[in-house]
């Protein structure tokens, strides 16, 4: 419990140590360890803009198909999508190109996705390559991280990372925050200021 | 019986035995929505903030955060739900935040579908809960959007 008081802060940035662990805390107790968690929402304040993410563990959806017939109206709200799939486990990171294809079938256009590997730490348990993930990545034109929640090893990177990109694509669309809420015309040019190689391929 | 004056009577009550338990002097609405912000009870991250969630009362079998399995003596106590063949205990309980969109959350974490027409709420930082639980359409297998947060649950901040 001590663990957890510490890593409080207001942004939501600081606390996601934990955020990508579902259920692979040491609170084997806890209700929740018995039935497994669905997905996670996730606020992230950056610069003074709210970024809504939702957080889905492919690691634990063993039959997707009857997922998805239920979970087309979920992703609808949702800035960012972050998919998670478990490196030792090949199975789970079958799961995700379905669950991209159905995030494209059902998300709206411009949602913004990222592909996590997790637990990078167990390196001797690897069942999924890098280069196999980076390659989907390419493939669908997102962003690809590998994190460990347990060795708390680029997840608040990952956070940040999706949460940049939203707060990017949000600014463009509507203009610096001070600006008065009226949107002007022929803004297309502010279009090519891309902030990167990645967002770039979200533009798809 | 006029229900809804029943209700204001008890949510009064409600509010004045709170004051006394835990938060001295707290004004918990402002109007029908929460005054404060929402947080874990364990790890103080935020569930909703203020004017996000309508109080509401409606009486639901929530089973019991700290989880003890009861399969063997069910038979003593009505107040248990039936999760992958176990019994779980529950607390009945009267008072809840309404909210209409998960979006409007904060953070949160759903759990999986529970025998096919419910997922609990839990804290999406340190995954304690029940906190709350949203229903599943029948038909549809949809999540109904009307997801129940218990007063009682989370802390007040």
């Amino acid at each position: 419990m001590e663990t957890l008081q510490s890593c409080s802060s207001d942004s939501g940035v600081g606390k996601t140590c934990v955020l990508l662990r579902f259920c692979d805390s040491a609170f084997s107790t806890t209700f929740i360890s018995t039935i497994g968690i669905d997905f996670k929402i996730r606020t992230i304040d950056l610069e003074g803009r709210k970024i809504k993410l939702q957080i889905w563990d492919t690691a634990g959806q063993e039959r997707f198909k009857t997922i998805t017939s239920s979970y087309t109206a979920y992703y609808r709200g949702a800035m960012g999508i972050m998919l998670v799939y478990d490196i030792t486990s090949e199975k789970s990171f079958d799961n995700i190109k379905n669950w991209i294809r159905n995030i494209e079938e059902h998300a709206s256009a411009d949602v913004e996705r990222m592909l996590i590997g997790n637990k990078c730490d167990m390196a001797d348990k690897r069942q999924v390559g890098r280069e196999k993930s980076e390659q989907l990545a390419i493939e669908y034109g997102i962003k690809f991280m590998e994190t460990s929640a347990k060795a708390n090893i680029n997840v608040e990177e990952a956070f940040t990372t999706l949460a940049k990109d939203i707060k990017a694509k949000i600014d463009k669309k509507s203009g610096p925050e001070t600006a008065p809420t009226v949107i002007k015309p022929n803004k297309n040019h502010h279009e090519k200021k891309v902030s990167s190689f990645w967002s770039k391929c979200s533009l798809l | 019986m006029d229900s809804s004056s029943v209700s204001n009577a008890q949510m009064n009550d409600k509010l004045s035995a709170d004051d006394d338990k835990s938060n001295n002097d707290m004004n918990f609405t402002v109007g029908e929505q929460n005054a404060k912000t929402i947080v874990c009870l364990y790890c103080d991250d935020i569930i909703l903030r203020p004017k996000t969630g309508k109080y509401e009362q409606k009486n639901i079998l929530l089973p019991r955060m700290d989880m003890k399995k009861t399969s063997t003596s069910s038979s003593s106590n009505d107040n248990s739900i039936p999760i992958n063949g176990n019994d779980h205990l529950c607390d009945s309980i009267d008072y809840y935040w309404l909210v209409n969109d998960m979006f409007t959350f904060e953070n949160v974490g759903f759990s999986k579908t529970v025998n096919n027409n419910v997922k609990y709420l839990i804290c999406s930082n340190c995954e304690r809960g029940p906190i709350g639980y949203c229903e599943l359409d029948p038909t549809t297998g949809q999540l109904d959007k009307q997801f129940y947060v218990a007063f009682d649950r989370v802390k007040y901040k």
